[in-house]
């Protein structure tokens, strides 16, 4: 595979997890994890807490605060782990998409707060600018990245009402 | 098909005409976007979004190349296949 369609399809897996986990924690009302203030809320589905955890979530959970660098593991996880072995596959798969590859981990926190903002999702939103500020970016670089999804919703719905077509084939880009 | 019918480089005058040597010029290509030719139909509209396209696709704290990653990444959950 060439190393531009590499890079392609690691944006596309940072969408994929980064979005996912959105639907999964916002359909399950899963509240914000570090925006203080509001209402608390309770999840649809009660969380599997630390102290009550099997060892083999327990061992998922360090690696997730580890990976975080979080002293509590978020409740996107903590609810997920009511089936241990697809919370165990899952955050596999979340921890090597946001592994440095062609892109770095900044980069991928980037987009995943752009797919974040881009669906509305709340939950996302507080993550990954959690991330995105703990990985050094500024207010100037959230600026750019929330000017890009205002610009791009809008462009988008603008061609989806005139339902334009697409002006090249992918392979062609 | 698009529901409008979309303004030919034949045709354009003006600002439009203008308009459309600009796009082909940013972006290398030989041709106008679909996307160019129906949004030109109000250039007083598009004349102050394509200043504001121009100012946050620059690089700046992120790179060009990140920022168009970005709006395929916004195109893609907005389900828009354009």
């Amino acid at each position: 595979m060439a190393a531009e369609d590499e890079t392609w399809v690691e944006l596309a897996l940072t969408v994929f997890a980064t979005h996912s986990m959105n639907r999964f924690a916002d359909g399950l009302g899963i509240g914000p994890d570090f925006r203080t203030g509001g209402e608390p809320s309770t999840p649809y589905l009660s969380p599997v807490v630390e102290s009550h955890a099997s060892q083999a979530v327990q061992r998922v959970y360090r690696d997730i605060k580890a990976f975080y660098e979080l002293e509590r593991v978020p409740g996107v996880y903590q609810v997920m782990a009511r089936n241990p072995a697809y919370l165990a596959d899952m955050w596999t798969f979340n921890k090597l998409v946001f592994q440095p590859g062609r892109l770095s981990r900044r980069d991928k926190e980037f987009i995943a707060l752009a797919v974040s903002a881009a669906a509305y999702s709340p939950y996302g939103i507080d993550f990954h600018l959690r991330e995105v500020r703990r990985l050094g970016a500024d207010d100037r670089a959230i600026y750019e990245v929330m000017a890009i999804v205002h610009h791009f919703s809008g462009l988008t719905a603008f061609a989806e009402c005139l339902q334009l077509e697409p002006d090249m084939l992918p392979r062609q880009l | 098909m698009s529901t409008v019918r979309l303004i030919s480089e034949q045709e354009a005058t003006g600002a439009v005409k203008a308009y459309f040597e600009a796009v082909k010029k940013r972006y290398g290509m030989d041709w106008v976007p679909n996307l160019s030719r129906a949004i030109a139909y109000r250039m007083d509209c598009n004349a102050p979004r394509s200043r504001a396209y121009a100012r946050i696709i620059a690089p700046g704290a992120l790179s060009r190349a990140l920022k168009e990653m970005i709006a395929v990444a916004v195109s893609a959950v907005n389900a828009c296949d354009y």
